[in-house]
């Protein structure tokens, strides 16, 4: 580049066939003054016969002049770019550099290179490094000879287990995911109620191990964990075992790649592993709920790392769960859960629709406590097998919900304060009526999951809070 | 340098204090531990006479050198034994 920032620029790499193929015309133009300056992407000393050929293995150029293919000629004029040509084409670059004849013995024509600075997992590399981040969350600076994961559990940043440390390069990377802007505030997470942002949730999805195509479920998660009527506050402070239980509808659970078959509530999922702890970890280092502090739970349960699914929706047959709480057929949904556990059902003998209905509403009413009623709200999930029992007898989602409400009414005599030599129970007010266990409308959050070769149902119970009607529920949130 | 962003609410400082020190002494049992630099015994073995004197348990433990971090088996014997460690002697 002469002093007035005019001349020719070319952006080459050795590890490119065209590259190779257009060295003597970059020697040609060299000689003819028009080529003032060459960067090499991965060898200085390529192109050989070209001179003052400057070392780009840092990708700096690369990245600042915005190159996507190699070779590419930039024309600069006073310091501003004025146009470019890229690959190898007699004619263009003729035109280009005014001139004629180059490239004698050389095919007409011949397409370039990927430029190594649009490599996957390059090019956030050197935005981070090179280019604006517009990032506000404060960085937090450690020698180089500090162990970040270490760094991360003495700060209490951590649910126990190692996290991805959340550097610039992987938080650009997430944050391609979506097209919401990085400072939007998506909501308050209790119970410090500080502004959760686009970009901190990006920050902790990184910290879980999440990809960025998780990102538009993981948004939605959040949202829906902030409506008033999941309480999240509640869920997150109780005394009781639950969290948060996340169950994903609709097409997005197969573009992910979510597990709604074998072991779908067990371990080796990355999307059903990290979209669940991501949003535990925003509980703690955005809302400052924690073990010990406000969180009091007695036990807690292993969900509290991630508790996260997807619905078996191969059937066309069968009414997903999203779509019977209100969404359009076809969308992706969230629905959450204030849940815990896992209950297992096993009943291998059942044969009929309403055997099975019977003998899984004595295994339901046991949920909390065997006496207490309209107190907890379950995700009850069919395997393939249970559900073609329900299917062989025509029962849909419909008559296994009717089935199994009305079989966990019970008489109320018996579910009393005392009954039984039990000082739990429920109101003796109540001894005359028949009492349901669940509230009707959202008490049985009825799915389809889990691998064949098993006749089972899995239970997940729920919170105490959801005996409070009106102010607890579960939600479900369509994106 | 190398750094990380925040996940937190930033409702702290990056930059981390100390724990708190008890109000007071009450109940606890004290370890010294010497960290092996000249005349650390002289020092923990007058230490160990003021705190007998008041009626604080005492145990003594002893890293290998004061230029490394002591051994986690010593670690894990302070938490468990003891309540408060007092460790020296530094320049």
């Amino acid at each position: 580049m002469n002093s007035k920032g005019t001349g020719i620029v070319a952006v080459v790499k050795r590890d490119c066939p065209t590259c190779e193929l257009v060295e003597p015309v970059l020697k040609r133009l060299q000689d003819a003054g028009a080529l003032v300056t060459v960067y090499s992407q991965d060898d200085p000393a390529f192109p050989e016969s070209v001179a003052n050929v400057h070392d780009d293995r840092t990708l700096e150029q690369s990245f600042r002049f915005d190159i996507d293919f190699v070779p590419t000629l930039i024309r600069m004029e006073s310091g501003a770019e004025a146009g470019r040509v890229y690959g190898w084409n007699r004619q263009d670059w003729e035109r280009f550099t005014g001139i004629q004849g180059i490239g004698e013995g050389l095919p007409e024509n011949q397409p370039g290179c990927g430029s190594k600075s649009v490599e996957p997992g390059v090019a956030e590399k050197l935005q981070a490094r090179y280019g604006d981040v517009p990032f506000v969350s404060r960085k937090v600076e450690f020698s180089d000879w500090d162990d970040t994961v270490e760094q991360a559990f003495d700060r209490g940043w951590t649910d126990g287990l190692p996290i991805v440390p959340p550097t610039d390069d992987r938080i650009l990377r997430m944050l391609q995911g979506t097209n919401r802007a990085p400072d939007e505030i998506v909501g308050e997470i209790p119970p410090d109620k500080k502004a959760c942002t686009v970009e901190k949730i990006a920050i902790n999805a990184v910290m879980a191990g999440a990809r960025p195509e998780y990102m538009p479920v993981i948004l939605a998660v959040v949202e829906a964990a902030l409506e008033p009527i999941f309480t999240l506050h509640g869920v997150l402070c109780t005394l009781n075992f639950s969290g948060p239980v996340i169950v994903v509808n609709g097409p997005v659970t197969k573009s992910i790649g979510m597990n709604w078959g074998g072991n779908c509530l067990g371990q080796g999922n990355r999307a059903n592993a990290t979209i669940g702890r991501t949003l535990q970890l925003l509980v703690r280092n955005v809302g400052g709920g924690r073990p010990g502090e406000i969180d009091r739970a007695v036990f807690g349960n292993p969900g509290k790392y991630t508790y996260c699914f997807a619905e078996d929706e191969t059937d066309p047959d069968w009414e997903p769960l999203h779509v019977s709480r209100g969404c359009t057929p076809g969308s992706n949904a969230v629905t959450l859960h204030q849940g815990h556990g896992l209950t297992g059902f096993s009943d291998s003998a059942a044969r009929s629709a309403d055997d099975l209905a019977r003998s899984l509403a004595l295994q339901l009413v046991n949920e909390m406590h065997p006496k207490r009623t309209q107190c907890t709200n379950v995700i009850v999930a069919i395997s393939p097998d249970h559900y073609r029992i329900y299917k062989e007898d025509g029962w849909g989602r419909k008559e296994i919900e009717e089935a199994l409400h009305h079989y966990t009414t019970r008489p109320g005599k018996d579910l009393i304060q005392g009954a039984q030599g039990i000082s739990e129970g429920i109101d003796p007010a109540r001894a005359e009526e028949m009492v349901p266990k669940f509230w009707r409308d959202h008490g049985i959050l009825l799915m389809r999951a889990g691998g064949p070769g098993g006749a089972q149902t899995a239970i997940i119970g729920g919170w105490g809070g959801a005996r409070n009607r009106d102010q607890v529920q579960p939600v479900t949130h369509q994106f | 340098m190398k750094f990380v962003r925040d996940p937190t609410s930033e409702a702290s400082e990056t930059m981390r204090t100390p724990k708190a020190l008890p109000p007071d002494l009450a109940g606890k049992t004290i370890a010294l531990l010497n960290i092996s630099k000249e005349r650390s015994d002289e020092f923990l073995d007058q230490l160990e006479v003021k705190f007998s004197e008041a009626g604080f348990p005492v145990k003594r433990y002893r890293k290998a050198s004061h230029s490394k971090t002591a051994a986690p088996e010593i670690i894990q014997a302070i938490v468990q034994e003891a309540d408060i460690v007092v460790e020296s002697l530094a320049d």
